[in-house]
């Protein structure tokens, strides 16, 4: 593998403590290296579900054949989307003065129009699907105190006092909420958002989650000055992983105002006065119950007033659709009923956190807000999301090719130098459509990349050693473009790596003992192997539903599948999922306490066994097909699964889960050889990558309405690759008329076969 | 009346208005918190803007309308107005609505 470990480096680093035999991984006659841990993985086949075998699919589900008939057909989407919306650029600076800035961006941005467009569909589509997270939204804050004289450096009573009251109205369990009329009480929802201080700063140090910083400036108004060090105010902290909270003195009698979702990230969070924060200290009737910042956190995350923003009018919409229509907003406290626009009998639903009421006024969401809400969470905000929703909740998975947003793919590969290639997709790809970025190395085994966030890549590979080695992304390549970090270890399978949230990383080998070995980061260091015992056959499969959560499966050497998992405190004992299974089992999870694990028999038909939070199902569901790879598994959201396999004739189907049924067996076209890889950047987005029988790389994408370039066509990214191995030289280190195959091919039309 | 009077941008002090007339102040003026306020701007060329309640709570700048230095005011959206009262810290508008 790497060139380093194979020269001068290799001996010193082999030295070091987690070198190998004799270190923390034993080659055997270690610590229960050999055989399982207090009889856990029984070498018997009695196993808990049946076996595979003899249960050929159903004739329906058979793949041979070009049918398929399934509707997703269509026209080729182009991948010409928006691209991350984070990535907006701040607009030349304010000559228009103090303009709101919503409006602001829309006249001077026209990646803010397309990123607003583009988000309003997204919403649109997210809402359409019926999808709602499980669990709690968490969200880390940093309130940044701004302040001129010593009263407006509020309490850390007073910052608790608004945290508690986020906590309370964005759970539906604020006290006053008896206050809704009887006939809006149907509406009220629980946006199941919980708010809480950061305790790790951008620089991984603990913090308070609270900034003070002394300005000059007697008051801010609405032109953004109090969001940078360069206008008297504090930069934000990165507003993908923190809501930034500005609290100052405002002036011209201004509460607060908020960014909505798709702005820059420079300025990206909410304003609120001091004196309308949170329910003590400098907090003053009628805004002293810290409304303003539960309406304008409302507005970050993509909720409009409750009037539709027209003035008066009875045209506007909040984009909302179980809110009345309303005229203009409501101040002080309305009396029901409060009619504008006809809508009587019930009129105007002024209990609205979205109104314009006094603090005590306003008391709920609605079940459409909160499906806005969650929508935007769930898409433009993910990566804020720590909790145990869905979104950002469910790490990314690990593979060679992974997603660390929307609009983004990094696809690594090996060539016939063994060396790591890697190209990537921003809007275009990268280094060209048909050419890798080397990246040095001599591989013994297919890269397998991780992302823990958005600019963030780890990729690992064994060496010539059976090594483990490592390099990774975070703006530049570490520890260089060509170079590798060694992890040392003597692996007997690829690794396999998941990553449960920002800064951590899980991996998995099998070693020498055939024992289930596992080294991490954890931020700051990386441990030694740990032995996890078991007599595993093949790679393990390891997948993180959320913070602190890991569930490994491997094959035993009765061909059952074993469950082990890191419940954040402990590792189980390895419990036995039966089957009789042909190669190593996938596993996904589309969101906390749910695991679908698939695998092919031995009659080469596809199954399946899920764990719904409470218990494994009882039977290996048999998906019918005749597979002639491993099958490869996405989820994009909670109750969706994207089966990928190919079948005997060797082109590609996918099978997929839409929340209630399974679908056929979809016909893809294509020669492919090796197992496809699929990597999911938001929902209703897949990107598959299969190698064809020319061993080029070819790739093809669900846009959300239809397969690109087509439902059996496939885009050509050149390279000569098995098992995303490159057989021979990348495209960008060969002769030209080497690269003739692939590059008769560019051009999104072509066919493998 | 002295247009100099009316030159740049005032902030409706709601509570201050009566009779029919509203009320404007400086940015300066010393104005209660409110979930909004309006604002109305002079400027030299004779363009006219009203400020609105933004989606995001901060002030929104209305489509411009014209202003004259007899004091009229007439926007593309909403009835014309008059400038009744005009000093330095406290302008007057009377509204046709």
């Amino acid at each position: 593998m790497p060139r380093k470990a194979n020269g001068r480096a290799d001996k010193t680093e082999r030295a070091s403590d987690n070198g190998m035999p004799g270190g923390a991984m034993p080659s055997g006659g270690g610590q229960s290296a050999n055989g399982t841990p207090a009889g856990n993985q029984p070498t018997s086949t009695s196993s808990t579900g049946p076996a595979m075998s003899g249960s050929p699919g159903p004739g329906g589900y058979a793949m041979s054949g070009g049918g398929g008939g399934a509707s997703m057909t269509g026209g080729g989407g182009g991948m010409t989307g928006g691209g991350d919306d984070r990535d907006v650029e701040q607009p030349t600076r304010r000559e228009c003065g103090v303009m709101d800035v919503h409006r602001r961006l829309l006249s001077t941005s026209a990646e803010y129009v397309a990123a607003r467009s583009a988000l309003e569909n997204a919403t649109a589509l997210y809402l359409a699907s019926d999808q709602r997270f499980d669990g709690v939204a968490r969200i880390p804050c940093v309130v940044h105190v701004v302040w001129n004289n010593a009263t407006q450096n509020i309490s850390q009573a007073q910052i608790d006092s608004q945290v508690e009251v986020l906590n309370r109205d964005f759970r539906a369990t604020n006290t006053d909420i008896g206050i809704v009329p009887a006939p809006f009480t149907g509406l009220v929802a629980d946006p199941r958002i919980e708010f809480h201080l950061a305790t790790t700063d951008p620089n991984g140090n603990p913090t308070t989650g609270v900034t003070r910083t002394q300005t000059t400036r007697t008051s801010f108004s609405t032109d953004d000055a109090i969001k940078s060090s360069a206008t008297g105010g504090i930069d934000p902290w990165p507003a993908d992983k923190y809501l930034n909270i500005w609290v100052g003195q405002l002036g011209g009698g201004l509460l607060g105002y908020a960014q909505f979702p798709g702005g820059p990230a420079e300025t990206d969070g909410v304003v609120i006065l001091h004196s309308g924060f949170g329910t003590n200290g400098t907090a003053a009737a009628p805004f002293d119950l810290g409304r303003t910042t539960t309406h304008e956190i409302g507005h970050y995350l993509n909720l409009f007033h409750i009037w539709g923003d027209d003035g008066s009018g009875c045209s506007g919409s909040d984009e909302v659709g179980d809110t009345p229509n309303q005229g203009g907003p409501n101040f002080g406290v309305p009396t029901f009923p409060k009619l504008s626009c006809n809508n009587g009998p019930n009129g105007d639903l002024f209990v609205n956190y979205m109104d314009y009421t006094d603090d005590r006024g306003m008391v709920m969401f609605t079940n459409d807000q909160v499906s806005r809400m969650e929508a935007c969470l769930d898409t433009v905000r993910s990566s804020l999301n720590q909790g145990t929703g869905a979104g950002a909740a469910t790490p990314e998975p690990a593979g060679p090719v992974v997603s660390w947003g929307a609009g983004r793919l990094d696809a690594f590969v090996v060539g016939t130098d063994k060396a790591m290639y890697h190209k990537w997709y921003d809007g275009g790809w990268g280094p060209s459509v048909g050419g890798y970025e080397y990246m040095g190395g001599v591989c013994m085994s297919a890269p397998e990349v991780a992302s823990w966030g958005p600019g963030r890549l780890d990729a690992f590979v064994l060496g010539t050693d059976h090594g483990l080695y490592h390099k990774w992304y975070d703006g530049g390549w570490g520890p260089s473009v060509t170079d590798y970090e060694p992890l040392g270890g003597v692996c007997m399978s690829p690794p396999r790596v998941a990553t449960w949230g920002p800064d951590r990383l899980d991996v998995f080998v099998t070693g020498t003992d055939r024992a289930l070995h596992h080294i991490w980061w954890n931020g700051t260091a990386w441990s030694g192997f740990e032995s996890l015992g078991g007599v595993c056959r093949g790679e393990p499969e390891v997948v993180a539903w959320g913070t602190d959560r890991l569930d490994v499966f491997v094959l035993g050497m009765d061909s059952a599948v074993y469950h082990k998992w890191w419940d954040g405190t402990a590792w189980s004992g390895f419990e036995n999922l039966g089957g009789v299974c042909v190669g190593s089992p996938t596993a996904v999870s589309w969101g906390p306490n749910r695991l679908d694990l698939f695998a092919v028999g031995t009659d080469s038909a596809l199954y399946h066994k899920w764990y719904d939070g409470s218990s494994w199902s009882a039977d290996w569901e048999n998906l019918g097909g005749v597979c002639a790879s491993a099958p490869t598994v996405v989820s994009w959201g909670p109750g969706r699964l994207d089966v990928f396999v190919l079948g005997t004739d060797s082109a590609l189907y996918h099978q997929w889960w839409d929340g209630s049924a399974w679908s056929a067996f979809e016909y893809m076209g294509g020669v492919c050889v090796d197992q496809p890889r699929v990597t999911s950047w938001a929902a209703n987005r897949l990107d598959v990558f299969v190698v064809g029988t020319d061993s080029g790389l070819y790739h093809k994408w669900w846009d959300g309405s239809a397969w690109g370039p087509s439902t059996t066509e496939y885009e050509a990214l050149g390279g000569v690759i098995t098992d995303f191995k490159l057989d021979q030289p990348a495209p960008d280190k060969v002769p030209a008329d080497l690269h003739s195959p692939m590059q008769s091919s560019v051009g999104n039309r072509a066919v493998m076969s | 009346m002295d247009p100099a009077l009316l030159d740049g941008r005032w902030t409706h002090s709601s509570e201050e208005d009566h009779d029919g007339v509203s009320v404007y102040r400086r940015e300066d003026f010393a104005f209660p918190p409110a979930r909004g306020r309006r604002g109305v701007e002079f400027r030299p060329d004779g363009t006219f803007v009203e400020w609105l309640l933004g989606r995001g709570d901060a002030p929104e700048a209305a489509q411009p309308g014209r202003w004259q230095p007899t004091g009229t005011v007439s926007r593309v959206s909403g009835a014309p107005g008059r400038v009744v009262a005009a000093t330095p810290d406290r302008l007057e508008i009377a509204w046709q609505e």
